[in-house]
């Protein structure tokens, strides 16, 4: 008789257990659900949406050009005495390319100009070609300088 | 004694002939708590999101001017009525005759590069923009300047100029090529 007792008293027991965890669970799950229920999907949305938009701004804005500073650094770098009628500045594998068509007086003047590039740290390379004399202009050549594309990366603070 | 003894030993027989007896009634239970804890887990992660949540979207609302900027220098399309508005202004405020302008889109393969940006995945596309102008260096440089402070982000991938005569180097035909990009 005792152990038909505690064997009812166990089944009721667990059965009591088993309800009260139900209900607890069923309490959470609709905790959560009036939780979900307040978010604003549209708006969170809009949110990612941006946040993606500024993620992709930090990429385009850390390799954004600044062109100024490389004709001011040109300009810087001229000599008075020489002329540039004809520039071609062109990006080409992570290096600036300057070609420039100029004339000078006197052959002196386009070394002290080449030695002027060279001598600057932002300048890679300089190379001269077609060197000639024109009756009009003296000296005519063409001469390639190569920078880093660094000096186009970071803006200039000299304006 | 021994007769407590016989009591203790039949009770535990008997719990353990209940627990083999209702193994399911005991795993549910288990199964339960087990799912209980898992759901307590999920309300306080979904309670730390929210908060979250709850933090970005006020940071949004208080930055909501600075936001709609952002669709201005990268917007959702090409918006090439914008964009031509845009650089005949910049011309014009600078004394350079806008002589010629084209586009091209990009191709993802061959976008970045040496064209400003290089990520890695491109989420967005680049729009490729040819510009003849006349007018001085010194306009030049400043439609440069203007350029690289433009509200659409515009990188220079090329400067080609020349003087327009032989017998003066005060005016220059420019050749430019751009980028400008848009989602």
């Amino acid at each position: 008789m005792g152990l038909v007792i505690l064997s009812l008293l166990f089944y009721g027991g667990l059965f009591l257990y088993q309800s009260n965890l139900k209900k607890n669970l069923e309490s959470i799950e609709s905790e959560i659900l009036i939780m979900d229920s307040r978010r604003d999907a549209e708006l969170e949305g809009q949110i990612l949406n941006t946040d993606k938009r500024i993620n992709l701004l930090k990429d385009l804005f850390q390799n954004h050009l600044y062109w100024t500073g490389i004709f001011e650094k040109l300009e810087e770098l001229t000599i008075p005495e020489v002329y540039f009628s004809k520039a071609k500045l062109t990006l080409s594998s992570g290096k600036l390319e300057v070609n420039v068509e100029g004339s000078s007086r006197t052959y002196s003047n386009l070394a002290r100009q080449m030695v002027s590039f060279q001598e600057d740290s932002s300048v890679e390379k300089v190379n001269v070609s077609g060197i000639s004399l024109d009756e009009e202009k003296g000296i005519r050549f063409n001469l390639l300088i190569i920078f880093s594309k660094n000096i186009l990366l970071k803006k200039q603070n000299n304006d | 004694m021994i007769k407590n003894a016989i009591i203790i030993i039949l009770i535990l027989v008997f719990t353990a002939v209940i627990v083999f007896l209702d193994v399911p009634g005991v795993q549910n239970v288990l199964d339960l708590r087990k799912d209980i804890n898992v759901q307590k887990q999920a309300f306080i992660d979904s309670q730390e999101m929210q908060d979250k949540i709850q933090s970005l979207v006020s940071s949004y609302e208080e930055n909501k001017d600075v936001v709609e900027k952002t669709a201005y220098i990268l917007p959702d399309n090409e918006d090439l009525p914008n964009l031509i508005v845009q650089l005949e202004a910049l011309a014009f405020e600078q004394g350079l005759l806008l002589e010629k302008i084209e586009f091209a889109v990009v191709k993802p393969d061959s976008a970045g590069g040496e064209g400003g940006s290089s990520a890695p995945t491109q989420n967005y596309q680049t729009l490729n923009v040819t510009l003849r102008l006349i007018g001085t260096y010194p306009a030049l440089k400043n439609f440069l300047k203007e350029t690289e402070e433009n509200i659409r982000l515009i990188d220079v991938n090329y400067v080609i100029f020349s003087a327009s005569s032989e017998e003066t180097f005060e005016i220059f035909e420019f050749d430019l090529g751009l980028n400008t990009y848009y989602q």
